[in-house]
C-alpha cells in the first residue's frame, strides 16, 4: 500500500508540474469509476497522440486505472496497452506476464503468444544452425540463403549476440562465400556456436542450465499476481477522479 | 386367473403336447423327448415364482405331455389349473408371488372357484414374511426399514424394483381387506432356510434376529392380543434404550469409535490358538467396548549366528594374512590363474560369513588386507574386473540367509575403497560402475563408505524379503541376520529409520494382517526393537503411517493393536487403537492423540510451544550455524561485478543448497550425514575465501570452490592427429575414381592416422563417410569413422557441418547412431533432420570441453542436493534417489516433501499464506517460468514459503520475524539482475528459516544454540 501511494504522490507531483492541453484535462475531468471503458478509452487516444513522456506516463495511468477499475473486462487490454508504452524489457515481460495470467483468470483461450512458441520454431532452429554449419564452411552464401527460412533470421538477431553479434555474422558471411576459408579462427568461437546450437535444438524442457544462461542472459524470474491487480500496476483504485491537476477520491 | 404355461413357458394351456414340450409335431424319438422334457423344466425352475404351487402343476403337466407323446397319443388329460396349498419344496429360493396378487386380474380370487380357499390365508415366501417382519419391526415404510430391505433383497438377488413391487403388492392387499396376513404367517416357515448355504453376514444377522425373536416371543408365532402388547412393551423398551445410548454417544463422542475394533481379530490369533479377549468392559458402562488382545505378542526368533559363520568366526583370525598373501602373489605374478580366482572367492566368502560377528581389530584387519590385493591388481583392467565382477556377484542375489551379510559386505567393502583417498582411479571407478549397478543410489556414489552402502544395498532387500515371507521356509533367519547386520552398520536413528522401512513395506502388504501369520510375528518383532520413546524418526516416520494414503486402516489397527500390546511401547494405551474402518479424518485424530501421547513429542512439543525450535545435535548445530552466517554476511555484503558471472554465482548457490542440505539432515537426526555434507561446504567455502582472496591480490590462477565435491565422471579425453593435415586427402584427391586405390589409402588411415584428422583430410573423409561410392567405400569409411575416429573432435566437427548436404538414408542414420551412441527416428520422419543434427551437436560439444561444462556439473550438484533434502525431510513416502534428476525436477520432490511436514501441522494463522494459497501462487510463478532455471527458481520459493509455514507453526512467536525474512527475500530477488542471484538469495533465506527452527543465535559470533 505504502509503495501505491508513494508512486500515486509521484504522479501526482508530476502530474502537477505539467499542463495537460485544455481538451484533456476536461475529458480527464469528466471520467468516472462508473464507467472504465472511458478510461482506457480517453488512455488509447492520449497514447497515440503522445509526443512527450508526460502525455504518455498520463496515458500510463489512465489505462492503469482502466484496468484495476474494470479487471475482468479490462485488466489484460490494459497490460498489454501499457507493455506496448513500456520501454524496458523486463517491465515489458513483467507486464505481457500479468496481461497472460489475467487472460487465464477469466478462462478464455490462451491468445497471447507465449515467447516460447517463436523459440521453438523448429524449423526455424534446424534452418539458423545449419547456417552456423554453411558459415563455418566459410559458404556464406548458403548461410545467409539458409537464415532466410522461417524465423531463422529473427533467431540470430535474438541470440546473435553469442557469437559476436548478428552484424559480425552477415558481414564474414559476405566476406567468405566460396569455402576455401573460415572465418571461425578461434576455439571459444567455435565453442559458442555449438552451445548456441545445442540450447536451441536441445528446447526450452531439455535445455542445460548453461544452455539456458546463454540464452536468456540469467534473466530474473517474474513474479506477479494477478489477484493483486493494483499492486502488481502500482495505482489505487480509489483515487479516480481527477480534479484540480490531481487524481483524488470520488465524492 | 393368468395361464401358468403362458407365464413359465409362453405358450397356452390348452395347447397339445408337442407345443408344450416345444417338439415338432410327429416327433417319436424318445431322446429328443426326454431332452425337450428337461428343458422345459428347466425353464420352469428357472423362473422367479419356480416354488409355487402353479409351477409345480406345469412341470407335473409337461411330464404328462411327455409321457402321453412317448405313449403314442396326442391327447393330453384335461390341464387343471387349481393351485394347491401344499407346500412345496422349492428348487430355489425365490420371491413370492404376491406382488402378482396385487394385480387387478390376480386379486379376482373369486373367478378361480379353487383359489377361494386361500384368499383367507396366503402362501407367502420367505421373502415375503421378511418383508413384513422389517416393516412390523421398524414401524412401516421409512428410511430405516427401507435401507434394511435394500440390504435384505440384495441379498435375495431382488432388484429395488423388484422389492418395491413385492412391498407394493402387501400394501395393497391388505388395504383392499382381501386377504389378513397374521403374525405367525410372517413368521412361518423360517426353517426352510436353515439349509441354505451360508449367507452373507447381514443376511445370517437377519436370520439369527428371527430366531431370537422366535425363543424370547413364541407368541409371536400365533398373534392376538397379548402378542400386540408384548410388541408393544418390547419396542418401547428399545426406544428408551435408544435414546440412552445416543446420550451417551452425545457425551463420550470419542469411545464409539472402538466399537468397531471387537470383529476383525476375535477368532484369530497368531499362534493359532483360540482367541482371547480381553474383556475391559468396566463396570460403570455397558458400552465401553471389549479390547481385542492378541493372546501372545507375535514375534519369532531366527537362527542369529548360523553354524557357517561361527565357524568363519572362528577362522577369521587368519583371513587378513590370507588376502595379504595372495596381494602378494598379485604383485608378483603377472598372470593370475583359477587358482588365485578361487582364493578370491573363497576368502570373500568367508569375509562376507565372519565381518557382522568377529571382533573389531580382525574386522578391521580384513578389510585392510582386502584393500591390498585390489590395489595390487588395479593396474590390470582385466584382473581388477574380473575380482571386482566375482565379488559383486555376493550381493546380487540374496539365496539363503546367509547370503543377507555377503552382499552386505560386498557392497560395503567395494564403497569402502571407492571412498579411500589413495584409491588408484581405474580402481575407483569399476567400483562405483558396480556398486551404481548394484544400488543405483546416487547418495551412495556421492558420499561413499562401507556402512552406508551395506545399509543401502540392505535397505534395498526389504521388498524382496517382505515379498518372501509366505514363500520361504526360512524367513525368519533371513530376517534375523538382516537385523543382526543391520544394527551393525547403522547408528541409532538409521537403525530405527530401516527397522520402520521394513514396518511400511509390511502394511503395505496385500497380506490380511489380522490373521496369524509370519508376516504378523515379523511385524510384532520389529515393533519390539525399534524405539518407540526416544527415536524421532521412529515417531515421524509411525505418525505418517496414518495419514499414509496407501495403507489400509485395518492395517493400522492391526499395527495400533501390536503397539498397545507390546512392551516396547509402554506408553500406548488402548485408547490409540484405531477403528479397523477408520475414514481419513479419523486417522488423523487419532495420529494427533498418538502424537500429544508419545513421550519424544511432548519433550519436543513443548520445546516447540515454548518457541525453542526442534531439536539437534548441539555440536553439529554450532559448526552449521558457522558456516551459515559466513555465508549469509557474505551475502549481504556488497559484490565486485566479476561475483556476478554465472560460476561464481552458482558456487555460492552450491554451497546455500548444500547448508540446507546439512540442515534438513540435522533435523531428520541423520548426524553422519550432516557432518559429510557440512564438510564439503568447508572445503567449498575455504576454497571461494581464498580465490576470493587470489583476485584481490591480483593473482590470476583459479581454483574451483566446490570442483573437489563436485561430481564429474571421467570425460572422454579427445582425439588427436597424427602426420600432416591434406596429406592425406592429396593422395586420395589423385586416385580419382579408382575403388582399389581409394579403399587402400582409406585403410591406410589405420597406421597413418591418429584418432583424429586434420580439417582437409576430415573433410575428404567425411564426405566419403555420408556419400561415398560404390558402397564398399562408403562402408569401409563408416567403419573407420567409429574404429579410428569416434573421439575426434575435427571429425566430430565436420560430420556436423556437412550433414546439411547429406541425403537423409538408412545408412546415414545408423553411422550418426552409432558415432552419437544416441536413438534417432525413421530417416523418414519429419524430425529425423532436426535430432540427427543435434545428436552431432551433443557429440561435438563432449569433444570441445569449454568452461561452460563446469556450469552444468554445479547445476547437476545443485539437482543432488534438493534430492538428498527432499528425502531427509520427507514424512511419508520414499523419495527414489536411483534416478537423477534435473535440478527442476528434483526441486518438486523437496516441495512434495516439505509439504508433507506441513500436512501435519495445524495452524491457525499460516504464514506466509494457507496451504492452499502457497500452492496457488506456485502455480502463478510456474506459468511464467521459462527455462529449465526459472522453473527451479519457482519451486524454490515455493520451498522457502513451506519451510516458513513450518516454522512459523513450530515456533509461532516469531511469525514477525520469519515474515521479515520472507520480505526481505522478495524485495532482494526483485532487485536481482540474474537468475542465479534469484535462486542464491532464496537458498539464503532458508537458511535463515533453518536457523529459526533450530533455535540457533543469529547474532553469537559462536553459533551455539539458545
Amino acid at each position: 500500500m505504502k509503495l501505491i501511494t508513494c508512486m500515486f504522490l509521484a504522479s501526482s507531483i508530476f502530474m502537477l508540474s505539467f499542463s495537460h492541453s485544455t481538451d484533456w484535462v476536461v475529458r480527464l475531468e469528466a471520467l468516472s469509476p462508473d464507467n472504465p471503458a472511458a478510461y482506457f478509452n480517453l488512455a488509447e487516444e492520449i497514447a497515440d497522440e503522445a509526443e512527450t513522456e508526460p502525455d504518455r506516463d498520463l496515458a500510463r495511468h489512465l489505462f492503469k486505472l482502466a484496468g484495476v477499475l474494470d479487471v475482468d473486462h479490462l485488466g489484460r487490454s490494459s497490460c498489454i496497452a501499457l507493455a506496448d508504452l513500456e520501454g524496458y524489457p523486463d517491465e515489458k515481460r513483467r507486464l505481457l506476464a500479468l496481461a497472460r495470467l489475467l487472460d487465464r483468470r477469466i478462462a478464455e483461450p490462451n491468445w497471447l503468444q507465449h515467447a516460447e512458441t517463436t523459440t521453438t520454431d523448429s524449423d526455424a532452429i534446424l534452418a539458423l544452425t545449419e547456417a552456423f554449419s554453411y558459415y563455418r564452411r566459410g559458404q556464406g552464401s548458403r548461410a545467409t540463403t539458409s537464415l532466410q527460412n522461417g524465423n531463422a533470421d529473427w533467431l540470430l538477431a535474438e541470440y546473435g549476440d553469442a557469437i559476436g553479434g548478428e552484424a559480425r555474422f552477415r558481414e564474414n558471411a559476405r566476406r567468405y562465400k566460396n569455402g576455401e576459408a573460415t572465418p571461425v579462427k578461434e576455439q571459444r568461437e567455435l565453442n559458442a556456436m555449438l552451445r548456441l546450437e545445442a540450447a536451441l535444438l536441445a528446447g526450452v524442457q531439455n535445455r542445460s542450465w548453461s544452455g539456458d544462461l546463454l540464452l536468456n542472459g540469467g534473466r530474473i524470474l517474474v513474479e506477479v499476481d494477478p489477484e493483486r491487480l493494483p499492486e502488481a500496476l502500482g495505482v489505487d483504485p480509489n483515487r479516480s477522479i481527477y480534479r484540480n491537476g490531481k487524481w483524488t477520491y470520488p465524492k | 386367473m393368468t395361464d401358468p404355461f403362458l407365464k413359465y413357458l409362453g405358450v397356452i394351456a390348452t395347447a397339445d403336447a408337442y407345443r408344450l414340450l416345444a417338439l415338432t409335431p410327429g416327433q417319436t424319438n424318445h431322446t429328443a423327448i426326454k431332452r425337450a422334457l428337461e428343458s422345459q423344466i428347466a425353464r420352469v425352475n428357472g423362473h422367479p415364482d419356480a416354488n409355487t404351487s402353479e409351477a409345480q402343476l406345469v412341470r407335473t403337466q409337461l411330464e404328462q405331455a411327455a409321457a402321453v407323446i412317448i405313449a403314442g397319443t396326442s391327447v393330453l388329460p384335461e390341464i387343471s389349473t387349481q393351485t394347491t396349498p401344499t407346500p412345496l419344496t422349492p428348487p430355489a429360493l425365490t420371491v413370492s408371488p404376491v406382488s402378482r396378487t396385487v394385480q387387478p386380474k390376480e386379486v379376482q380370487f373369486s373367478n378361480g372357484p379353487t383359489y377361494q380357499n386361500v384368499t383367507s390365508r396366503l402362501a407367502l415366501t420367505h421373502f415375503d414374511r421378511q418383508v413384513l417382519a422389517i416393516l412390523v419391526a421398524y414401524g412401516g415404510w421409512n428410511t430405516n426399514s427401507r435401507a434394511k430391505l435394500v440390504a435384505m433383497s440384495s441379498m435375495h438377488q431382488v432388484s429395488p424394483q423388484g422389492l418395491m413391487k413385492v412391498v407394493g403388492g402387501l400394501g395393497k392387499l391388505a388395504a383392499s381387506g382381501g386377504i389378513h396376513v397374521d403374525v405367525a404367517q410372517i413368521t412361518e416357515g423360517a426353517h426352510r432356510f436353515a439349509n441354505l448355504p451360508p449367507a452373507p453376514q447381514m443376511l445370517v444377522e437377519q436370520s439369527r434376529q428371527e430366531d431370537a425373536v422366535a425363543a424370547i416371543l413364541p407368541e409371536l408365532k400365533h398373534g392376538g392380543t397379548w402378542a400386540t402388547i408384548k410388541l408393544s412393551i418390547l419396542f418401547g423398551a428399545i426406544t428408551i434404550l435408544l435414546g440412552f445410548l445416543l446420550f451417551r454417544m452425545m457425551v463420550m463422542p470419542h469411545t464409539s469409535q472402538r466399537t468397531a475394533i471387537q470383529n476383525p481379530i476375535k477368532n484369530q490369533t497368531p499362534t493359532g490358538s483360540s482367541p482371547s479377549v480381553t474383556d475391559n468392559q468396566s463396570n460403570e458402562s455397558i458400552l465401553k467396548p471389549a479390547v481385542t488382545r492378541f493372546p501372545e505378542n507375535p514375534t519369532f526368533l531366527g537362527d542369529a549366528s548360523p553354524d557357517d559363520a561361527t565357524d568363519a568366526v572362528d577362522q577369521s583370525p587368519r583371513l587378513p594374512e590370507l588376502f595379504d598373501e595372495l596381494g602378494r602373489k598379485f604383485t608378483v605374478v603377472r598372470i593370475t590363474g583359477d587358482a588365485h580366482y578361487n582364493d578370491w572367492n573363497i576368502f570373500n566368502n568367508q569375509a562376507g560369513l565372519c565381518w557382522v560377528l568377529t571382533d573389531q581389530p580382525t574386522y578391521k584387519a580384513i578389510k585392510e588386507n582386502f584393500a591390498e590385493v585390489v590395489y595390487a591388481a588395479a593396474d590390470r583392467p582385466s584382473l581388477i574386473e574380473r575380482l571386482l565382477d566375482d565379488l559383486s556377484a555376493l550381493a546380487r542375489e540374496v539365496d539363503e540367509p546367509l547370503d543377507v551379510w555377503r552382499g552386505a559386505w560386498a557392497v560395503g567393502i567395494m564403497s569402502e575403497i571407492q571412498d579411500r583417498a589413495d584409491t588408484p582411479a581405474l580402481l575407483r571407478e569399476e567400483c562405483r560402475n558396480r556398486i551404481r549397478l548394484l544400488i543405483g543410489s546416487s547418495d551412495v556414489l556421492a558420499h561413499p563408505g562401507f556402512n552406508n552402502a551395506a545399509t543401502t544395498w540392505l535397505n534395498a532387500r526389504i521388498p524382496r524379503m517382505v515379498n518372501r515371507i509366505e514363500l520361504d521356509a526360512d524367513i525368519y533367519d533371513y530376517w534375523e541376520l538382516w537385523f543382526t547386520v543391520i544394527h551393525k552398520v547403522t547408528d541409532d536413528e538409521e537403525y530405527n529409520n530401516i527397522l520402520l522401512n521394513a514396518v511400511e513395506s509390511i502394511l503395505l502388504t496385500s497380506v490380511d494382517l489380522a490373521q496369524p501369520g509370519k508376516h504378523l510375528n515379523i511385524l510384532g518383532r520389529i515393533l519390539n526393537m525399534a524405539d518407540f520413546t526416544k527415536s524421532q524418526i521412529v515417531m515421524e516416520r509411525t505418525l505418517a503411517l496414518f495419514g499414509d494414503v496407501r495403507l489400509d486402516s485395518r492395517d493400522l489397527f492391526v499395527l495400533s493393536t501390536l503397539m498397545a500390546q507390546s512392551q516396547a511401547v509402554p506408553w500406548f494405551d488402548d485408547e490409540l487403537i484405531i477403528s479397523d474402518r477408520a475414514e481419513m479424518d479419523e486417522r488423523r485424530f487419532v495420529m494427533r492423540r498418538i502424537e500429544k501421547r508419545w513421550p519424544a513429542l511432548n519433550t519436543g512439543s513443548e520445546q516447540i510451544a515454548a518457541g525453542h525450535g526442534i531439536r539437534v545435535d548441539p555440536e553439529l548445530a554450532d559448526r552449521w550455524n558457522k558456516l551459515a552466517k559466513a555465508q549469509v554476511n557474505q551475502a549481504n555484503s556488497r559484490t565486485s561485478p566479476m561475483e556476478n558471472r554465472s560460476r561464481v554465482l552458482l558456487e555460492q548457490y552450491v554451497l546455500a543448497a548444500w547448508l540446507n542440505e546439512a540442515a534438513s539432515a540435522l533435523a531428520a537426526q541423520k548426524n553422519r550425514e550432516s557432518s559429510k555434507v557440512l564438510d564439503d561446504v568447508e572445503k567449498g567455502w575455504t576454497a571461494l575465501a581464498a580465490k576470493r582472496n587470489n583476485k584481490a591480490a591480483g593473482n590470476s590462477k583459479q581454483n574451483n570452490p566446490v570442483a573437489p565435491v563436485v561430481p564429474g565422471g571421467i570425460t572422454t579425453p579427445p582425439g588427436q592427429t597424427r602426420g600432416y593435415d591434406g596429406e592425406w586427402a592429396v593422395a586420395y584427391g589423385e586416385v580419382g575414381v579408382n575403388v582399389q586405390e581409394r579403399i587402400r589409402l582409406l585403410s591406410s588411415l589405420r597406421s597413418r592416422a591418429g584418432s583424429d584428422l586434420g580439417s582437409l583430410d576430415a573433410h575428404l573423409f567425411v564426405k566419403e563417410v555420408y556419400h561415398g561410392s560404390p558402397i564398399e567405400v562408403r562402408s569401409l569409411a563408416q567403419s573407420l569413422l567409429i574404429e579410428l575416429f569416434k573421439s575426434g573432435p575435427i571429425v566430430a566437427m565436420t560430420m556436423l557441418d556437412l550433414f546439411p548436404d547429406a541425403p537423409a538414408n538408412q545408412n546415414n542414420s545408423d553411422i550418426i547412431s552409432r558415432l552419437t551412441e544416441s536413438i534417432l527416428p525413421s530417416f523418414r520422419t519429419a524430425s529425423w533432420r532436426y535430432q540427427a543434427r543435434q545428436a552431432l551437436v551433443i557429440h561435438a560439444l563432449k569433444l570441445h570441453p569449454s568452461r561452460e561444462d563446469e556450469l552444468d556439473r554445479l547445476a547437476k550438484t545443485i539437482a543432488d542436493s534438493y534430492l538428498s533434502s527432499a528425502s531427509y525431510n520427507r514424512v511419508t513416502g520414499v523419495v527414489n534417489r536411483s534416478v537423477e534428476l534435473p535440478a527442476d525436477e528434483s526441486i518438486k520432490q523437496l516441495v512434495v516433501s516439505l509439504r508433507s511436514v506441513a500436512d501435519l501441522l495445524i495452524v491457525s494463522q499460516p504464514v506466509p499464506d494457507t496451504l492452499e494459497g502457497i500452492e496457488r501462487s506456485y502455480s502463478t510463478r510456474n506459468l511464467l517460468a521459462e527455462g529449465p532455471i526459472e522453473r527451479t527458481v519457482a519451486a524454490q520459493i515455493t520451498a522457502l514459503e513451506l519451510l516458513a509455514y513450518i516454522v512459523a507453526a513450530e515456533r509461532p512467536a516469531l511469525k514477525e520475524k520469519i515474515n521479515t525474512i520472507l520480505k526481505e527475500c522478495a524485495k532482494k530477488r526483485r532487485h536481482a539482475v540474474n537468475i542465479l542471484q534469484q535462486g542464491t538469495i532464496t537458498e539464503l533465506a532458508m537458511v535463515s528459516l533453518w536457523m529459526l527452527r533450530m533455535n540457533l543465535n543469529e547474532d553469537d559470533d559462536s553459533g551455539s544454540t539458545s
